[in-house]
């Protein structure tokens, strides 16, 4: 009998310990993004992605997404986080499986896909670009609170302009939005934070 | 009789020489762009931007209109704004930028830049490029211009004194070019040492303040800033600010002092490098001067007027 009750109570101790992803909400408190305590429920979104195929957010359960939206042609703002995104990504060992990298074009007009795919993955092989010019790309920028104001320039080279929210955000392994980072943030805090959510 | 009037000679002819130095160090009229650079690029990348210190060192002030290159189709001056709304903005300022006499004007990631727009060629890391910088006073300047990885040059609080002080070195070589373009402007007026846009903090009713400027050397070799010294506290000290673990934000004194690499700038900021004043002997109101006398270890002493001031604008966060 004593046998038995032991493999069980074994049995149950190595279930516990093999739970891979923090279920609980104990590291909350140690995140240091700004935080929606409880997190966003988001509707299912599918975009073309650069990597071929439609990127499905229901697709992912159990990953982490780092998401951003900007567009190619602003040179200072967006290639900055991508470095900074690079940084994070490969301070955490590249782990392809568990994080993924989405930037989101907010000007389809000019960002076509062959070229939103060679500007993501020159930042890095894994990174993914998405791209739509319909109202999915609507709906996912009202998702996440995302303004993209187009400006056309009179005295400009360039035609026009898109003033853009510049926060990063993370989707938890549940599809939820749980985390927000201002733009500047120093890339050590998401290091941190996606270090606690997926426990790795 | 013959010794006075010797020596009166003598003295006549220190004296003019003394006001003529003064009247040449007047004189330097040099406008240019200092420690620029460029991010790189990569395919799908249609435009660039070049960063670096905009500097007036003249009497009057001047304006960046335009410039052209051969790596880009077209030339703008821009300025980027980040809102309390984290929405980004960009805005051409078809008006150029100006900079005021014996000042400068900052271009750095999240603030001003040289925009390259419809990019020639891709910029690669450890390449350099020519940019004619067009004044509105005076005329057209030649810049060189490294490239250079934004990750690189990402001005993070965990780059240590140590690793940016190696930065400013590995730029040295690409100043040797710049040394020689320079050459062709920088007259004898202007070699040297110079501070411009010098200002310091309000304080009042507390105990210390801080005072901050861009640092400028034209000369042909480094030059380090050893020490600052005046009579509006009981000790003023060279710091600097770096992070460190866990998120902390750490003062500390600089050994040595400050470095100003030939042909290049040190800058004194708010959340970088300053000049400490401790122990304040009197309030530092807006619209007040203090006197500041620096030494640098050429030798070089120079007294500096200082305006008190409230900060222009917040800092750019924790990335500048």
């Amino acid at each position: 009998m004593w046998r038995l009750y032991t493999v069980a109570i074994s049995i149950l101790l190595m279930i516990t310990a093999c739970s891979s992803t923090n279920s609980g909400q104990d590291y909350v408190s140690q995140l240091q993004g700004a935080v929606l305590n409880p997190p966003r429920v988001l509707e299912n979104f599918s975009l073309m992605s650069t990597t071929g195929e439609e990127f499905t957010l229901s697709k992912h359960r159990g990953e982490v997404i780092l998401i951003y939206f900007g567009y190619r042609a602003c040179p200072d703002f967006c290639p900055t986080t991508f470095a900074e995104l690079k940084r994070v990504y490969t301070d955490l060992n590249e782990p392809a499986d568990q994080l993924k990298v989405v930037f989101v074009s907010i000007d389809p007009e000019r960002d076509d896909l062959e070229s939103l795919t060679y500007y993501t993955t020159a930042f890095h092989k894994d990174f993914i670009g998405l791209r739509s010019d319909d109202q999915e790309l609507e709906n996912l920028m009202n998702q996440f609170g995302v303004v993209a104001e187009k400006r056309i320039l009179g005295e400009s080279a360039l035609a026009y302009l898109y003033d853009h929210t510049a926060t990063l955000f993370l989707i938890n392994p549940k599809g939820e939005l749980e985390v927000q980072y201002l733009y500047g943030t120093p890339y050590r805090n998401i290091v941190n934070d996606v270090r606690l959510i997926l426990d790795i | 009789m013959r010794k006075y009037l010797l020596l009166s000679i003598i003295l006549a002819l220190c004296i003019t020489s003394v006001i003529t130095s003064a009247q040449e160090e007047e004189e330097c009229n040099f406008v240019g762009l200092l420690d620029a650079w460029a991010g790189s690029t990569v395919e799908g990348m249609p435009n660039g931007a070049v960063f670096g210190y905009l500097v007036n060192l003249g009497t009057e002030a001047d304006t960046l209109l335009t410039a052209s290159t051969d790596v880009a189709e077209v030339v703008e001056v821009h300025e980027t704004t980040i809102g309390d709304d984290d929405v980004m903005r960009m805005q051409p300022l078809s008006d150029g930028l100006t900079v005021t006499p014996h000042n400068y004007v900052a271009l750095q990631q999240g603030g001003y830049h040289i925009m390259l727009i419809n990019l020639l060629q891709q910029l690669e890391d450890g390449s350099t490029f020519d940019i004619t910088l067009v004044f509105e006073s005076a005329g057209e300047v030649v810049v060189t211009v490294p490239v250079h990885d934004l990750e690189h040059m990402m001005n993070d609080m965990d780059m240590d004194h140590e690793e940016t002080m190696g930065d400013n070195m590995s730029m040295d070589m690409n100043h040797e070019d710049e040394m020689e373009d320079m050459s062709l402007m920088v007259d004898e007026a202007c070699a040297g040492v110079h501070v411009l846009g010098a200002w310091a903090r309000p304080g009042v009713a507390m105990p210390n303040s801080a005072a901050y400027a861009l640092l400028v050397n034209l000369g042909a070799s480094d030059v380090t800033l050893v020490s600052a010294t005046g009579s509006v506290a009981e000790a003023i000290e060279l710091h600097e600010m770096t992070m460190g673990e866990g998120d902390v934000m750490r003062m500390s004194p600089i050994e040595g002092g400050i470095l100003i690499p030939a042909g290049g700038v040190a800058q004194l900021k708010p959340g970088g490098l300053h000049i400490m004043i401790i122990g304040l002997t009197q309030d530092l109101e807006t619209g007040n001067t203090i006197s500041l006398t620096l030494t640098f270890d050429d030798d070089t002493v120079m007294e500096v007027e200082v305006p008190v001031q409230e900060p222009l604008e917040s800092p750019m966060m924790m990335h500048d």
